[in-house]
């Protein structure tokens, strides 16, 4: 940019009439001249203040990520408990509603701990989270868990 | 919004609004948790950013008031604490401190200015804002907002020269 133009410039920035690109302009004419002493101190300073972390974007990007696999966890976590009540419920509802005239054979020691063991893993079963594809739980305990997609 | 979407249309103002933050909390680990804070309101909002006319004037005036919240749970100071732990542990460099003690006096002058004078300065040079969203920031029209910032242009050039002037010993006058 010729030393007219620069100047000219200037002038359109000291009287706010600059546009963004503009003034971007300005200050790499700036850096790179010796004459404009006060300026250049002045957009040195404006570029330190405007100083941004490098990796900021991906940072807060991973963040949100990991708190929504997390809500997500926790939702089908609750989903599944309630589901597992409910097939208790219906069962137990069943049971107590079951007419008293029916007749029904005495089961034998083993065919009542084959439907005991059947009934326990059904409702084990139902309360185990499922595989999901875009969840790896890493870590679990009853307060804690790490789960990578 | 999809997961990319929001990164390609609203990510990007984290950056556009760090600096801002920054200057009123004075500390760049709690600047990048309020960032973070508003980024999740957002994220929570991601359906709804959609159907909004504007999306860029939303999220705007969502930082805006994100930042009227920040301010009025943090107490004003000059030196936060990056920038003293940055004093102390300053390379014992002659360049280095010409440098910093030149920042240091541009620093004052903006800080000394009246405030609707240091707002623009601020929201234009550093913050690097179009005049329509310091309209947004200040409630001022925008042929005040070139009225103000050329003002404070102005005089924080002839500040910044009477204290050169001073140093060089050409003026008696001190800043």
């Amino acid at each position: 940019m010729r030393r007219e133009q620069l100047h000219d410039l200037f002038e359109k920035y000291y009287n706010a009439e600059t546009d963004l690109q503009q003034e971007k302009l300005l200050r790499k004419e700036v850096r790179q001249s010796d004459e404009f002493a006060e300026e250049s101190d002045l957009f040195a300073y404006f570029g330190q203040e405007a100083f941004v972390p490098e990796n900021l974007e991906n940072d807060i990007f991973g963040q949100l990520i990991k708190k929504e696999t997390r809500r997500k966890t926790i939702r089908m976590r609750y989903i599944r408990i309630a589901a597992a009540a409910a097939v208790v419920l219906v069962f137990f509802s069943a049971y107590l509603l079951k007419p008293k005239n029916l007749s029904t054979r005495e089961l034998t020691a083993d065919e009542q701990f084959a439907v005991l063991e059947q009934a326990l893993s059904q409702v084990s079963y139902s309360l185990q989270p499922e595989e999901d594809d875009d969840l790896l739980v890493v870590f679990q305990d009853e307060n804690f868990e790490i789960v990578m997609n | 919004m999809t997961s990319e979407e929001f990164k390609i249309q609203v990510l990007p103002w984290a950056r556009r609004l760090y600096p801002m933050i920054r200057r009123l909390l004075k500390n760049d680990a709690e600047t990048q948790d309020a960032i973070q804070d508003l980024m999740m309101k957002l994220w929570d909002k991601k359906d709804s950013l959609l159907k909004l006319e504007n999306t860029d004037a939303y999220i705007f005036r969502m930082a805006k008031n994100h930042c009227l919240d920040l301010m009025k749970k943090k107490k004003p100071l000059y030196l936060g604490e990056d920038e003293q732990l940055k004093l102390v542990n300053l390379p014992d460099k002659e360049g280095n401190f010409d440098h910093l003690e030149k920042f240091d006096h541009v620093r004052k002058v903006i800080e000394e200015l009246p405030e609707k004078y240091r707002q623009v300065i601020q929201y234009r040079d550093i913050d690097g804002f179009e005049f329509e969203e310091i309209m947004e920031l200040t409630g001022y029209e925008v042929p005040y907002i070139r009225v103000l910032l050329s003002r404070a242009r102005g005089m924080v050039k002839t500040e910044v020269q009477k204290i050169y002037s001073y140093e060089k010993g050409t003026t008696s006058r001190s800043f």
